[in-house]
């Protein structure tokens, strides 16, 4: 199958072709990152993780639909980034450190506990909530399914029920999140 | 419409410029709206970041399964802390509304700017000559002397007759310079395109012309793009470039219909009067480049990391953007990368 085809695969919600690919590159990444950047085993498969996972963000979200590289190159292409991200938050913890030491507060973190705060609360709402209603807020919100896509994956009637039963989900999560707020 | 379903409208980006005007003025005036789009938006974000936890589980699970051992427990911060989708971002929006900086450092309309810069690309491929023992002028050399002769409407029709048997570069930069001069941004963005994606030959070329073909079609963003593509590297067409660049109105460009929506990103490098040691060899952008071409054409330049993705994106700004320092965070206008370079971050503010 081309990286091509794989990637269709993908988008139509084939999961079992994103294991293929986690694990087509997995040795060479990991060996990657613990060699060039000097990552602790954990760390990279850490990283391999997150830059699967944002490989099937893109793929998902329409922002990648045609490949002009190939699916390693484009992976590898996001794990760079990753490290050295990883590698800057390091950093920017312990300049932060240095700095509440001196008394000098360089980096404010209220607003994303405060977000974090957030979303755990809307976890907790959706735990409330149950199936179908959780999965299909997350088919439709996190893994962009089309309506119809939804409508066969938990077996309603057509579209227009689907899109009448994600309103009700979204509002019966709403009424719980304020109650809980 | 029901409030949540214009809320959601609003979010995915589905509404028309005149929607989305009075959407956000009615956002402003009315507290109740308001709210009720902070919680839609907020628990949007929510799903999509168990969402994303569950995924994440899975992957954790397939590692797991390979390796016989127990899967590592993600804690969430340690290095992936802020994850930042579009309904977050447009809190962010309303939350710094009215007190963040816009960079406006020009005042051309971007169609005029087309009309102030555009010239036909000189024929120095093919000089006129008799390609053939018999004496007479095949289609090219037609072509080209139509071209030669600014006779434009004539030579994109050779040059179309031309492509649609074969197809090379100089066929493509020259056909589409002929419909670029006669107005067809449509068919000379498609030509160009192709040539600027798919052949080796005349990238400069194709990503200046692409850039003011854009330009008049008001698709601000994808100019840019192309824009700083010549920034970043060093060729004859930086300079007119960074010339044309410092003259777009960043603030009001119009974002066409791949906008992205406002992300929030931190300041990875920033550099004005001295340049401090570099950094950019991490992130293999080119930054000494921008240097060369900022005197006098834009004070500050650096590169944003997206919070979204970890993509490092160049920013250049007209105006000093006080306070603008190493680790700030800002929000971003987001202009995907040309020709495998790093994208573009137009700074809306600092939050």
């Amino acid at each position: 199958m081309s990286d091509n085809e794989l990637i269709q695969r993908i988008k139509v919600g084939d999961k079992s072709e994103l294991v293929t690919v986690y694990k087509r590159y997995r040795t060479e990444f990991l060996n990657w990152a613990v060699h060039k950047y000097g990552c602790t085993m954990d760390e990279a498969k850490d990283v391999y993780q997150h830059s699967i996972l944002i490989f099937y963000e893109k793929i998902t979200q329409d922002k990648l639909t045609f490949l002009t590289s190939t699916i390693k190159t484009y992976l590898f292409a996001i794990g760079k980034n990753q490290v050295l991200e990883k590698i800057k938050r390091n950093n920017r913890f312990s300049d932060s450190a240095q700095f509440e030491a001196s008394g000098n507060i360089f980096y404010n973190d209220d607003l994303n506990s405060e977000n974090e705060n957030r979303l755990d609360l809307v976890e907790k709402c959706l735990e409330e909530l149950g199936d179908p209603c959780r999965a299909l807020l997350i088919s439709y919100y996190y893994e962009k399914k089309s309506m119809l896509e939804i409508a066969e994956l938990l077996g309603y009637k057509n579209t227009d029920t689907t899109k009448n039963q994600k309103y009700k989900c979204l509002k019966r999560l709403k009424k719980l999140f304020i109650e809980n707020y | 419409m029901k409030q949540i379903e214009m809320i959601e409208k609003y979010l995915e980006g589905k509404m028309t410029l005149t929607e989305k005007l009075a959407f956000e003025q009615n956002l402003r005036e009315n507290e109740e709206l308001r709210s009720a789009f902070l919680k839609v938006s907020s628990l949007i974000e929510g799903i999509e970041h168990v969402g994303r936890k569950e995924a994440l589980e899975q992957l954790q699970q397939i590692e797991a399964n390979m390796t016989n051992s127990t899967p590592k427990i993600n804690k969430k911060g340690v290095f992936y802390s802020a994850r930042f989708s579009m309904a977050a971002a447009v809190v962010a929006v309303l939350v710094v509304m009215g007190s963040f900086f816009v960079i406006n450092n020009g005042q051309s309309e971007p169609s005029a700017l087309f009309e102030s810069n555009f010239t036909p690309y000189m024929n120095n491929v093919n000089s006129m000559s008799r390609s053939n023992n018999t004496g007479e002028f095949n289609q090219r050399d037609l072509a080209f002397a139509a071209y030669d002769n600014y006779n434009f409407t004539e030579a994109a029709n050779y040059f179309n007759s031309l492509l649609s048997t074969e197809e090379d570069a100089s066929l493509l930069l020259y056909g589409g310079n002929a419909e670029l001069s006669l107005g067809d941004t449509k068919s000379a963005i498609a030509k160009l395109t192709n040539l600027f994606e798919n052949y080796d030959d005349f990238d400069n070329q194709a990503a200046w012309y692409l850039s003011l073909a854009h330009l008049k079609d008001e698709n601000g963003m994808e100019a840019v793009g192309y824009l700083m593509y010549l920034m970043t590297s060093e060729n004859s067409y930086s300079e007119k470039a960074a010339d044309l660049f410092a003259s777009l109105d960043l603030a009001n460009l119009d974002p066409g219909n791949n906008g992205y929506p406002p992300e929030k990103a931190v300041v990875y490098d920033v550099r004005q009067d001295e340049i401090p040691d570099g950094t950019e060899e991490e992130l293999s952008m080119n930054l000494e480049n921008l240097e060369s071409l900022s005197k006098g054409r834009f004070v500050q330049y650096g590169v944003v990391v997206a919070d979204s993705d970890g993509e490092p994106l160049y920013f250049v700004n007209g105006r000093k953007l006080n306070g603008l320092k190493i680790g700030s965070s800002v929000l971003v206008k987001r202009i995907p990368g040309k020709g495998q370079r790093s994208g573009t971050a137009i700074i809306i503010g600092i939050l």
